[in-house]
Order: C-alpha cells, then structure tokens, then sequence
C-alpha cells in the first residue's frame, strides 16, 4: 500500500472493542437505541451521541508545515417526528472550526430488517483564528442531500449513507477583507457505512467510516486550498449514545 | 443467538471493515500531469528586444474565451528570448509557448495551455495574421492579431482561439520593481510543475510562469552542508522511493545527493549550487532563502553563501541587479543571527515583529498574509527605507485586494503567472 493510514491503528483499537463486548451485547437489542440506523422514533423522543472523527488530509493540501490542528469532535441530536419523520441535528468541531447542521429524515421499513431513508441538511460553518499569525475568518452555507440503508441484525445494527455535498456559499476573511471563497458549487459526494450495537447497559457505541470525494473540505480552510479537483479523504468515527 | 450465528455475525462486521479499509486504499489523490509537447517544430529565428517589446501586450479574446477569458497578457521572458509567456487569468490558466520569426513572414510560437489548478492542458499554437510588418520592422499597422488552435491533452486541437492586441504594458508597471515571488518553484505541489520545487531545474524555468523572484527553502545536513529541501521528512510528495527515511537532516549531504531523488528526477541541490544558477541563468531579481529550523546550526555559513552569490549577482556584467536574502523565520533563529558576527551587513528578511525587523537591521518584513494588508505596519517600514513582501498569497480575490490596495513590495504565491495577470493587466 502506498499510505499507511494513521487510522489503521484505531481500526485495530476498535476491532478489540468490539470483540470484547460482543459476549454481553449478543443479550442486548439494538432497536431503539440507533443514531445513524434509519430507524422510526416516538414522536418527541430524543436520542444524543457524543463522538469523534480521525481524518487524514491529502497531503498537497496539508504539507507537513501547516496550521494548528485540532481533533473533530462530533455531537449528534436526532429527535422523532409523525409520520416516519426525524429531526437531526448536529455540531462538528475543531475549535476553530465548526459546522452546525440541521436536517429532517424521512425513514420507512421495507422489512423487519431492512430499513431505508432519504434526508437533507444544511449546515452552517464558522471558524474563526486570531492567534499564530492568523487573523482570519470563514463561513458559508452548505447542504446534503441523503439516502440510507439499514439492516437490523437484531444486536447490531449496520447503516450504510450515501450522499452529496453543495456549497451555497463561502467567504473567507483576513484582516479586514473579504472574499468569496467556494472552489464549487457542487463539492462532491460520501458515504458513510456504520455499525452500532449495544456498549455497556443502555449505552450504544457506533463506528463508521466516512469518505469523502469532495473539493472543499471544511476542516481545510486554514489551509486556504485553491485546487479544483477532488480528493478522497477518510474519516473513522466513533460515537456513543449519551 | 446460536453458534452458527455468531460466528457468521463476527465473520461479516470483520469482513466489512477490512473491505472498507482495502477498498480506500485503493481511493488515490495521485495526480497525473502530463506536460503535452509538440512532435515537431518549424525553425524559427529569435526576436530582437524591440521586437518582443512591440508584441507584449494586453490582448482582447475574440474566439477562445470560455477557455481562457476575456483578455491575456503576452509577455516575453527575458533571459531565454524564445519563450513566450501567456497569462490567462481564468481558472489559474497559463501558456508556455516556444517560438519567434518564421521565415520573416510571421511570428509563430507553439507549446501548451494548463491550469494551474487542477492541470487541465492541452497543446496550443498561435500564429500571427496581422501587424507582422509592425512587429518585425516596426513599420505599418500596429493592430496586432493572433490565430491559432487549441486542443485537450497531448493531441492536436480542433479548437479556434483569437487574440486581438488592445494596448501595452504600462511602463511603471515594467520598471516599478513588483516582486511575484515563486513559493519555493512550486506551483501549488511538484507534480504541477515540469520540475521539483527547490532546484536548479526549476530555477531556469520558474519566469515563463510568470515569476520574476524566487522563495527557496534551505536546510542543514547532518555533515553541515547547507542544501534545498522544504518538508520536515523525506516523503512521497517530494521525492521518488527510496532508501532514506525520516529527516533529512539525519543524513550527509552525499548521501542525501546520492540516494535521494526528487519527484521529476532531479538531485538535491546545495545551496551554493541553487544560487549559482539563479545568478548566472536566470534574470530573477529577488531571492528569498528561508531558513528551515535546522538552519540554526550554520547559520554564518548560509550568510556567507547569500552574501557571495549577492555581491557576484551584482558585479556580472549584463545582469540586471540582483537582491538575495536569508530570511528568519523563527525566535530561534532570530536569538542565534544577533550572535553573529557583523549581522547588521548580512542581507536578510525578518518574518517576525516589526520591532524584531529593526532589531536585527532587516532589509526586509515578511509578514504571513492571513493578518491583512498592514498598510500602516508596511508604510512605516517602507519609511526605514526597508520592503515588505506577504506570503503566501494563492486567493484570488486576496491576491487582488492586496495588489491593488496593498502596498507591499511584492508577494509569494503558488501562482505567479496569476499575480503576473492582476499585476500587468491593470
């Protein structure tokens, strides 16, 4: 392989994690439990997870000598709604980074197993950075439209979501001036494949796997990329239900 | 769950994630760029400096301008006379083209279009239908217009392009000294160029894209031999696989010679190398050698190198004037250079605090982009009789709200046959 992804020693980490709980979870369904699984709430009813991304940037983008990094934490909402309806919303931040979402879900079981949805999101980003010879800004608008599929293995529960990225707009500011910042309009796309089941008690644990094939990539901007091209770039997830 | 369950359960979770996980490896952001090159080319003869001097220009697109815009700017480069920049400013878009007098009938130049963004190319050809008389001789009507094609990759295009001349250059644009500083040769990353970033191959190519200066990056081998390199380790995105790994200070500068070789080939080059051939191969007229951390343990041997190659850049005769400098970068740095002998006479660009730049009698303040134009800080230094160059800027919109409202000296970018574009145009 020609990268060794830093990921790969999670990957291990949750492997383990996984193994080591599977003798108690096997006596614990995963239904009502799920975040990403496309799965029909009670009305009103709300579901929280706390998590965290390791992303791995194209390496044209970060060099070795860039700017502060932070890690990508992850906070999720999903609320049930009539109808099949939820409600999600989210708060992905680095500290000088972050990207506020809101979108509904429309979920429909195909089966007792077989679960499906379509959603659409927008979110908001702000970052901001007035230290290490930064005096810099950004914000935009962003939307993702969704399809997910799941299947309820009754102890585990494994989602995979697909979708696209369109930037409504973007603008970055250093010092006093600003400018219009979008690569695209049409960023690109990801999926994201992930599996919960039951951690300890009532707690759920999910992990996933997001690549994303886009051309911005919010966590980038103090890189101030202008490439016009698309980059894979990873992301591993781990999130437990709180 | 029974035991066949289970073990089918454990068999497809483990399965998936290793899928996943092959399956991304496989996902590459390895670019490739071609670097399309005519099969032939009709001999053509050089143009005198009057000659190039009447055809550079700012140029209307008549036909051609989805791809390249609504004006360019040709532009000769000085030193070697039969290459012809072409600055499109759309898309981070540029030619390269090669050519001059065919047959005294026309002037005809060929080479690619690219951009720079995402390297888009293709080959291009120009041929010039009228004001040949005025361009040659100097005679007849000034209303110089080029036709030519266009295509996509390496194949011969189908694709019509105009260019109409509108007017010149304005002169104190061409005489104000406006530094468009090349980001240590590279165009955004090495595979962007035909050359690797930090060496002497790029250095003879790096001003038909659009640079006048040069930023370069220098670093200290483990025997003490200052040479060019910018990453902290030896990796993939500089240089070809190898037996070296980790830093490359760990290593003599033989070895990092003999067992390294760049993305496009080229070795690692010393410094005295670098600016040996800036000097005496290229008009560049402004050097800026950043000094990487390790540069702390010769930091007077650098001096001296810069100091040299200065003194020689200004003595040729036939050279225009030459500025080279080491730049500090960091506290470190700034605490070791005051311990130098005689540091007041060394040539240098402080990336630090104006106060830090007066400190130590910089010649010039470098100060990062991202904290705005400054233009109080930079009068104020200007007043010193100092400059003052950002780095680094590859936004358009910042790159042209700093050209235009700024008043630095000059700029580093990724881009300079954009900076090239905002600057010439205007």
């Amino acid at each position: 392989m020609r990268q060794i992804y830093r990921p790969l020693k999670f990957l291990i980490f949750f492997i383990f994690i996984f193994s080591l709980n599977n003798e108690i979870v096997f006596a614990q369904n995963i239904d009502k439990s799920t975040i990403e699984f496309p799965d029909a709430m009670q009305p009103y009813n709300w579901r929280l997870s706390l998590g965290y991304a390791s992303i791995k940037m194209p390496t044209d983008v970060y060099l070795e000598a860039a700017s502060a990094r932070f890690p990508l934490i992850k906070f999720a909402a999903v609320m049930g709604l009539p109808s099949n309806f939820l409600l999600e919303g989210k708060i992905n931040t680095e500290l000088v980074t972050n990207q506020f979402v809101l979108g509904a879900r429309w979920v429909y079981n195909i089966d007792e197993n077989l679960h499906m949805g379509l959603g659409y999101s927008i979110a908001f980003l702000y970052g901001q950075l007035k230290q290490f010879n930064y005096d810099s800004k950004i914000s935009g608008w962003f939307s993702y439209p969704s399809a997910a599929l799941g299947y309820d293995f009754g102890n585990l529960a494994l989602t995979f979501r697909g979708g696209f990225s369109f930037i409504n707009s973007l603008q970055s500011t250093s010092g006093s001036t600003t400018v219009d910042f979008a690569i695209a309009r049409g960023n690109g796309l990801y999926y994201r494949i992930t599996i919960e089941q039951r951690f300890y008690k009532t707690t759920t644990v999910g992990i996933g796997f997001q690549m994303n094939y886009v051309k911005f990539y919010y966590p980038e901007w103090l890189m101030f990329p202008t490439f016009d091209r698309y980059y894979w770039i990873p992301e591993l997830q781990i999130m437990f239900s709180i | 769950m029974n035991k066949v369950k289970k073990r089918i359960f454990y068999f497809f979770s483990f399965a998936a994630l290793l899928v996943l996980f092959l399956f991304t490896n496989s996902c590459s952001n390895d670019l490739d760029v071609l670097f399309p090159e005519w099969s032939y080319s009709p001999p053509t003869t050089p143009l005198n400096a009057d000659q190039r001097s009447r055809m550079e220009g700012i140029y209307t697109v008549e036909n051609g301008s989805d791809q390249f815009g609504s004006t360019v700017i040709l532009q000769w480069t000085t030193k070697q006379k039969n290459y012809l920049s072409v600055y499109t400013g759309k898309n981070f878009g540029y030619m390269v083209l090669q050519g001059g007098n065919l047959g005294d009938t026309t002037v005809y130049v060929q080479g690619f279009w690219r951009y720079q963004s995402n390297a888009k190319t293709g080959l291009t050809q120009l041929q010039m239908i009228q004001g040949t008389d005025y361009v040659l001789n100097g005679t007849g009507n000034s209303e110089i217009t080029f036709t030519g094609t266009w295509g996509n990759g390496q194949g011969n295009g189908a694709n019509r392009v105009v260019f109409k001349y509108q007017r010149p250059i304005k002169q104190e644009l061409l005489d104000n000294k406006y530094y468009r500083i090349s980001h240590h040769g590279s165009g955004g990353g090495p595979e962007y160029l035909p050359q690797t970033e930090n060496t002497q191959e790029i250095c003879r190519i790096i001003e038909r894209y659009g640079a006048n200066a040069i930023e370069i990056d220098v670093r200290i081998s483990a025997d003490g031999v200052p040479y060019m390199y910018h990453d902290n380790t030896l990796n993939p995105r500089l240089i070809q696989k190898g037996s070296l790994v980790g830093e490359s200070e760990n290593y003599t500068y033989k070895e990092l010679n003999t067992f390294v070789r760049l993305i496009h080939g080229e070795r690692i080059p010393k410094l005295d190398d670098i600016l040996k051939t800036i000097v005496e191969e290229s008009t560049l007229e402004f050097v800026y050698v950043d000094c990487k951390p390790s540069a702390i343990n010769n930091l007077s041997g650098i001096a001296s190198i810069v100091m040299k190659w200065d003194s020689i850049g200004n003595n040729t005769p036939g050279r225009d004037s030459i500025q080279i400098y080491m730049a500090i970068t960091s506290d470190d740095l700034f605490n070791a250079f005051l311990q130098l002998p005689n540091y007041q006479d060394i040539p240098t660009i402080c990336e630090l605090t104006t106060s830090d730049v007066e400190q130590m009698d910089a010649n010039v303040w470098s100060p990062r982009w991202t904290e705005g134009t400054q233009n109080s800080d930079v009068a104020s230094i200007q007043a010193q009789g100092r400059q003052a160059i950002c780095w680094t800027v590859d936004i358009p919109g910042f790159m042209q709200e700093y050209l235009y409202n700024g008043i630095f000296n000059g700029m580093l970018t990724d881009y300079p046959h954009l900076l090239a574009y905002y600057y010439y145009g205007q």
